[in-house]
């Protein structure tokens, strides 16, 4: 495991404030840093803003303060970037589009970046994820929630990022689906060496799957933790204490 | 393998296969619906009739017989009986059908994709570009359809043309407030940012993500609008600034029967009748289809 | 005592692409007591939590050999006899109060509405009621509360609103179906501290219908675990990690834990015998 240093970090975010129009202030002041083929989970209850971090970085939503550097660079959100994070979001059944097949979801970055091989490539992704090649043409509504987060992961996947944004990835799976999803995750962050940057609601998800977490609370960042700290229940902020013993029952 | 079996295949082998097999289970939903089949088969028999007009009709639509002036329906020879100037309406019915359908797919090619791109650049950009695409929406739709239709045939002077032009330019105003308020409830959807997040490009999101998530409401909108086109095509032919005589045009044919409405109703009923069956048709065919394509009548 | 008996549930669904069976045979019966139902979306755990209420919509069909609640047979009651039990003698709170609660109506006006209109209470009366409702789920100011639209509330303070709005006839049986899903871990610990404290307190029966294994082995004294419409085992909530099922072990097994170690999780192979 790397350590990431603030001024060394793959994801480099300093004093970020995410105010919405209407005054909404989402996210206040938030640093962190990522470094490279690390794990970082965020970590908080609805309102905290965790999500509105991954949000902000790939330009959902509004920065009004501070920076986020991907790679040292100050971020602009072109083709590059695109090729370099992409995200997996929360609600399979939302985040595909409902009147394209698999090979359209899958085909569509390949067109928009210029890359040819579109056929094989397709395939080759239905594959990484575990799911038949005969699957190809079919339209989400034919699939369970697992199999289409696992389109999501690979349309995800199309342009080889070096890092994967994960809003609450498994959160609407079943616990055994789930457990596929996070093993899939898990694999291909090793063959592919990614870097994750990964929230979720479930400290047990956040424990298994990454290297430090940081725990927020109404926008703002409370306590980091390393994963032994956080297994140890070694945490020196009230709050962060709190949410651990009201997960409590995930140590069993 | 059968047809049925490789249009019901799960696990399609090409796009193609894909979207026919999608085509076919809609098909299979409006099968069940008996008044939109009813529609389905009223259109199918204007298509008929239009492509097989000069077969189907008894007499040439526009030879005049003086001898057989106002002729009553039942005549031999004469179904539909015969108009002032002794045509066979039956013939001018069927050939008339033809100019309906004319009408017909030229504004249906023209007012709902106008409207579509309007609004859904409107919808998808928000903002100014919302506001002044709007505004223009409004003011179009401030006026009565008719009386824009007919200040516009004014202008262009009369002829059916100008009349499918007219009725186009004014037809668009409704298909843009519903692409636009379908593109506000897609926009923020998760799919969208997914794609945005991959780079596409501006026109690339809302042409190849969002207006396939319109064109349900659309399409349903354009049929049941259907009826109402063919009316005012009419109407405007009633009026003298659609189709001009001699052509067999069913409003132009109400409009000349009127001299004639009490004591020889049929020359203007039975084209009325025409105009009642095929607008009947689009309205069934319309509500059927809504169940078909709307997304959130289809289930997941 | 037993409050509900169920013997030989079945619901079917008639639709176009030929039948499903969402609730294949299942009985239990319960007492004053709180029984979990626990399984993986499709199970049939809702669907059975509904059909006691008799809530399921055509073309879905409901067949028991008895379904005998207080002595009463609810299979055999008129859909008007079932209409005067819902609510009064058998209460259900859904997963998210935002589309439970009538959006456009303030909370205290809806917490009143059956109190005025069945009970034909006065407006005071009426009003104390319900503030002592809302007290009873422990929200703090309920004056303020009566006073809120539904969208200005929290979630787990909606759920809250509807515990309360479903108390307030004081039913017998309370049917909660993922009551705390939609919650944050800490707002769940509270909502599941008012429903243990009023079934205690007020003698209550309850059927708890959660996909969270771990959740029901904490709160419930019962458990049954339901796979594609059939219960394949039942078991006391505090016996839930010596699960004998294959089915019930894989479902624990496969959840990740704090401090757990990072390898791969154990996947569900999933038995075809276990659906027979």
């Amino acid at each position: 495991m790397q350590n990431g240093r603030a001024d060394m970090g793959l994801i480099d975010i300093e004093n970020l404030s995410v105010v919405f129009p209407g005054g909404v202030r989402a996210v206040e002041g938030v640093s962190l840093s990522v470094g490279a083929r690390e794990s970082y989970g965020l970590v908080g209850e609805s309102g905290s803003g965790k999500s509105t971090i991954l949000r902000a970085i790939c330009g959902l939503a509004p920065v009004s303060s501070g920076s986020i550097r991907i790679g040292g660079e100050v971020l602009r959100r072109d083709r590059r970037f695109a090729a370099r994070v992409q995200m997996v979001f929360q609600d399979p059944y939302a985040s595909l589009h409902p009147r394209h097949t698999l090979d359209r979801t899958l085909s569509e970055p390949l067109a928009i970046h210029g890359i040819g091989d579109a056929d094989r490539r397709v395939v080759q992704a239905l594959e990484q994820v575990g799911l038949p090649t005969s699957f190809r043409f079919r339209y989400p509504h034919q699939l369970s929630g697992g199999q289409r987060q696992r389109v999501a992961i690979a349309r995800a996947l199309m342009l080889e990022p070096e890092i994967l944004l994960l809003d609450e990835p498994t959160s609407a799976l079943d616990a055994s689906v789930q457990a596929e999803v996070l093993n899939l995750l898990a694999r291909l962050r090793a063959e592919r060496g990614l870097t994750f940057l990964m929230v979720s609601h479930d400290l047990a998800v956040v424990d298994h799957m990454c290297d430090r977490v940081l725990v927020m609370q109404q926008g703002r960042a409370v306590e980091e933790l390393p994963r032994a700290a956080l297994a140890a229940a070694q945490m020196q902020t009230a709050y962060a204490r709190s949410l651990f013993e009201a997960s409590a029952d995930r140590m069993l | 393998m059968t047809v049925i079996e490789w249009l019901r295949d799960p696990n399609p082998a090409s796009r193609r296969q894909a979207r026919l097999g999608q085509a076919y289970l809609g098909w299979l939903r409006l099968r069940r619906n008996p008044l939109a089949m009813a529609g389905l088969v009223i259109i199918g028999l204007l298509l008929v009739v239009a492509a097989f007009a000069p077969w189907l009709a008894p007499h040439d639509p526009i030879a005049q017989n003086l001898q057989n002036r106002l002729m009553p329906p039942g005549t031999a020879g004469h179904w539909l009986g015969t108009d002032d100037f002794g045509r066979d309406i039956l013939s001018r019915i069927l050939y008339g059908a033809r100019i309906t359908l004319a009408v017909i797919a030229l504004v249906a090619v023209t007012a709902p994709v106008l409207g579509l791109i309007i609004g859904t650049v409107a919808g998808y950009f928000g903002g100014w570009v919302d506001a002044v695409l709007m505004r223009l929406t409004d003011i179009f739709l401030a006026f009565p359809r008719l009386i824009l239709a007919l200040a516009l045939v004014a202008v262009l002077g009369p002829g059916i043309e100008n009349a499918v032009l007219a009725i186009a330019l004014t037809a668009w105003p409704p298909y843009a407030r519903v692409a636009r308020a379908e593109t506000l409830t897609v926009r923020n959807a998760d799919y969208i940012a997914a794609i945005r997040l991959q780079g596409a490009s501006a026109p690339r999101i809302i042409w190849g993500h969002v207006v396939p998530m319109c064109l349900p409401s659309v399409i349903i909108r354009v049929t049941l609008d259907m009826a109402g086109v063919i009316l005012i095509a009419a109407g405007l032919g009633f009026l003298g600034l659609g189709a001009q005589p001699p052509l067999s045009e069913w409003g132009l044919m109400i409009s000349a029967g009127r001299k004639y409405l009490f004591e020889q109703w049929w020359v203007a009923t039975m084209p009325g009748l025409a105009i009642f069956i095929v607008s009947l048709g689009f309205n069934l065919l319309g509500d059927g289809l809504r169940d078909v394509l709307d997304p959130r009548s289809s289930g997941k | 005592m037993t409050l509900l008996s169920v013997q030989n549930l079945r619901v079917t669904f008639d639709t176009e692409a030929g039948r499903v069976e969402a609730v294949r045979g299942v009985s239990f019966s319960l007492g004053r007591e709180r029984l979990g139902i626990v399984g993986e979306s499709g199970s049939g755990k809702t669907m059975t939590g509904r059909s006691v209420l008799r809530l399921i919509r055509p073309p879905g069909r409901i067949e028991a050999d008895a379904m005998l609640f207080d002595g009463q047979d609810l299979m055999k009651l008129s859909e008007r006899q079932m209409r005067a039990l819902r609510g009064p003698r058998i209460a259900m709170v859904m997963q998210d109060p935002k589309y439970s609660l009538n959006p456009v109506m303030k909370v205290g006006a809806q917490l009143m509405e059956g109190l005025r209109q069945r009970d034909r209470m006065g407006a005071a009366a009426a009003r104390a009621k319900a503030i002592a409702a809302l007290e009873a789920v422990q929200i703090r100011d309920p004056a303020r509360v009566m006073e809120a639209y539904p969208h200005e509330l929290s979630g787990g303070m909606g759920q809250r609103v509807m515990i309360a709005m479903m108390l307030i006839p004081n039913p017998d049986l309370l049917i909660a179906d993922e009551p705390t899903s939609a919650l944050d871990v800490t707002v769940q610990a509270e909502v599941l501290k008012i429903l243990d404290g009023l079934v205690r307190e007020r003698g209550m029966g309850l059927i708890f219908i959660s996909h969270d294994l771990r959740l029901v082995a904490r709160f419930c004294d019962r458990v049954l675990v339901m796979y594609k419409g059939r219960v394949v085992e039942e078991l006391a909530a505090g016996d839930l990690l010596q699960a004998r099922h294959p089915y019930t072990q894989g479902l624990l097994n496969c959840l990740p834990r704090i401090g757990g170690d990072r390898g791969p999780l154990p996947g569900l192979d999933r038995n075809a015998e276990w659906a027979r």
